[in-house]
């Protein structure tokens, strides 16, 4: 009937522009976009059209597309044979239309199968585990939300559903299986959707969702789509930490959206103790807002560090954490450096998560209850002292701090350049990002001073954190971790 | 033939003559589909369907919390020394996450203006036990005005804005006034 593209485009946009707005109610079979329609994003657009634009920038969208994906999955399927397992959540439409088994052939295919789509998320009627992708998908090609009462359209069949409510602690349940992997060998490399349900974060009705987090709710009523009624709707950006590599729609707006959500993740504090000449310096980091382990998803290719610099007039006195001119991770004795590190069952380290066992780190957790008369409630402020072992070398007279974080490790990128699944042109890509706004200690910005178990102590503090509280001190990276 | 197939045959035939037709037009025929059958552009009430076995979990909001107050504007919150602070407008409207501006009016135990005070402003989040930076507002004008510009409310949950207000020429605060609402995520 349709016998051409062209044609056929025409016909789609039509129906699907008509079918915007509030129109009779077809019966199920005559709603107009096909299984094929509905499975591309740019048909959503027609009516969705600031959703997609929010979704065209997420790593949702850029989920099939990433090269640190492709080129781990190669490597992967080289080493490991691992088949479905990294397309499950990178390209779960191309799996699920049998479109792919092992994500090898992505490039070839249509860019409505690849990524993390419209269709998948809202064709999901059922969460069958905790992990590694349980998602059940609707054959009724019916669309799923968080609205209650959806406008009747000519397009497609619509149902609340409180998997997609983010207000229904339960919605965590659908992000979270996908946040959430545990490899072949039963390690939990992944432990976003665990770390939040450890968190007071999981709690009704005090805590918040997966989607109260990372998909802000509008400040504006506004219809969902053209012609429906003036609702609150919520953005499909989806900010994590991780940045799109290559050129990519809304890239300026994600890295913003990032680096908003870096800017009040942490409070810290920076503290000064002792009595010249025997003092050095403390740090206190407390995640208050993640909801989850800080830094969480891939934390075995993540590192989080933090610098710290004492001067002396115009002169450094110490110095840790400091980024290399080539823009590499520091490397120094006294680094604080937040991962996770993969072991094999002889407990060696290994670099790719294929070959782990065990995974384990010294992450900051999330906050694990809102009662301040909780001694858990100090449970999350971790404190670590500069240097590790004896004094400064002299007293300091101002004293920086900034925290940062790489998504993904430079070393976890040389690696996949050596082996050669990656091009050698990634090599510095991913950005170093600052995690909150600098603190400096001198004595014209101290805001307490006390004395800590006997040691005279001043502290400048940023987030409100009180560095006189109770804290815990931080642990060390697992035996025979390396960078 | 249905509505459906009429349409589809309609339009068939019309995109078979003119292939080069730009949606454009298409979006101008719609205006008289989508006026069809009456319904209307409000909440649609079409039947609604939830999957089975899906239960609704718990609700995650801190619009019931007991500390929070959801009266419509104005709302005036008076202190322990009798002044009283009116939030008379807020953008967005209800304060949402991100950074928010307040128009604010104070006056003195017996409702007269405050005139050139100063105004400190302390917001945090009580249970996170987390402030959030504002700027200084500027003093009260003439009427007892000033405008919080600009209050960083950063993740959902119950916030706390207290605001301390420093008469002319006073030492100390006269009086401190809270506001506790509630951001949705």
């Amino acid at each position: 009937m349709f016998g051409n593209g062209i044609e056929r485009s025409c016909w789609v946009g039509f129906l699907l522009l008509c079918g915007c707005g509030s129109s009779p109610t077809p019966s199920a079979s005559e709603f107009a976009a096909t299984h094929e329609d509905l499975l591309d994003p740019q048909t959503c657009k027609t009516c969705h059209e600031q959703q997609f634009d929010d979704w065209s920038g997420s790593m949702h969208a850029y989920a099939s597309d990433d090269p640190l994906f492709l080129a781990m999955n190669q490597r992967g399927q080289r080493e490991a044979q691992l088949g479905d397992f990294c397309v499950k959540c990178h390209a779960p439409v191309a799996l699920s239309e049998g479109k792919t088994t092992d994500g090898l052939n992505l490039s070839g295919l249509s860019p409505s199968l690849k990524g993390v789509t419209c269709f998948f998320c809202h064709s999901v009627d059922d969460v069958q585990g905790t992990h590694d992708n349980p998602l059940h998908l609707s054959s009724d090609a019916r669309m799923r939300g968080e609205i209650t009462d959806p406008v009747k359209n000519a397009v497609h069949a619509s149902a609340y559903s409180p998997l997609h409510d983010r207000s229904q602690l339960g919605s965590s349940n659908l992000c979270g299986s996908c946040h959430d992997i545990v490899n072949g060998h039963g390690a939990a490399l992944e432990r976003t959707y665990s770390e939040w349900q450890e968190s007071v974060f999981s709690h009704a009705p005090g805590g918040s969702t997966c989607g109260q987090c990372h998909m802000d709710q509008s400040k504006a009523l506004q219809p969902v789509a053209p012609g429906g009624p003036p609702r609150r709707s919520h953005a499909h950006s989806l900010p994590g930490v991780d940045l799109a590599l290559t050129e990519f729609p809304q890239i300026d707006a994600q890295k913003q959206l990032v680096q908003d959500s870096l800017d009040t993740t942490l409070q810290s504090a920076l503290c000064v103790s002792g009595i010249a000449p025997a003092q050095w310096l403390t740090v206190i980091l407390d995640n208050v807002s993640a909801g989850h382990h800080w830094p969480s998803g891939a934390t075995q290719d993540r590192r989080a560090w933090v610098e710290v610099n004492a001067y002396q007039g115009d002169h450094v006195i110490y110095q840790s954490g400091a980024v290399e001119p080539d823009g590499s991770g520091a490397s120094d004795a006294d680094l604080w450096l937040l991962k996770d590190c993969m072991f094999d069952a002889a407990k060696r380290p290994v670099r790719m998560f294929w070959e782990a066992a065990t995974s384990a780190g010294n992450l900051l957790p999330g906050q694990l209850t809102f009662d301040m008369s909780d001694v858990r409630f100090y449970q999350t402020h971790i404190y670590r002292r500069f240097p590790l072992v004896d004094q400064l070398p002299a007293a300091p007279d101002r004293v920086t701090l900034q925290v940062h974080l790489s998504a993904v490790a430079p070393e976890v990128i040389d690696d996949l350049i050596a082996s050669g699944d990656l091009e050698a042109r990634y090599r510095g890509a991913v950005p170093s990002l600052l995690v909150g706004k600098p603190l400096e200690w001198t004595a014209a910005t101290v805001t307490e001073q006390f004395v800590d178990a006997t040691v005279p102590t001043s502290c400048v503090s940023q987030g409100g954190l009180r560095a006189t509280a109770d804290k815990v001190a931080a642990t060390a990276l697992p035996a025979g971790c390396s960078p | 033939m249905g509505w459906f197939e009429a349409l589809r045959g309609m339009a068939s035939a019309f995109f078979r003559q003119t292939a080069a037709v730009s949606l454009g037009v298409a979006s101008l025929l719609c205006a008289a589909c989508s006026s069809q059958g009456g319904a209307s552009n409000g909440s649609g009430s079409s039947a609604v369907t939830t999957d089975a076995g899906i239960d609704a979990a718990p609700q995650v909001s801190c619009q019931s919390d007991k500390r929070v107050s959801s009266a419509a504007l104005p709302l005036t919150v008076s202190g322990p020394n009798g002044f009283a602070i009116t939030l008379s407008g807020r953008d967005p409207d209800p304060s949402a996450k991100g950074l928010n501006d307040w128009e604010v009016s104070v006056a003195d135990a017996t409702g007269a203006p405050v005139v050139g005070a100063k105004l400190t402003l302390a917001t945090n989040m009580p249970d996170h036990g987390h402030s959030s930076s504002a700027p200084a507002p500027p003093d009260t004008d003439a009427s007892g005005h000033s405008t919080l510009s600009a209050l960083d409310f950063f993740m959902a949950g119950v916030w706390r804005v207290q605001i301390d207000v420093l008469p002319t020429g006073a030492a100390k605060a006269a009086d401190s006034v809270v506001f506790f609402f509630c951001i949705e995520g």
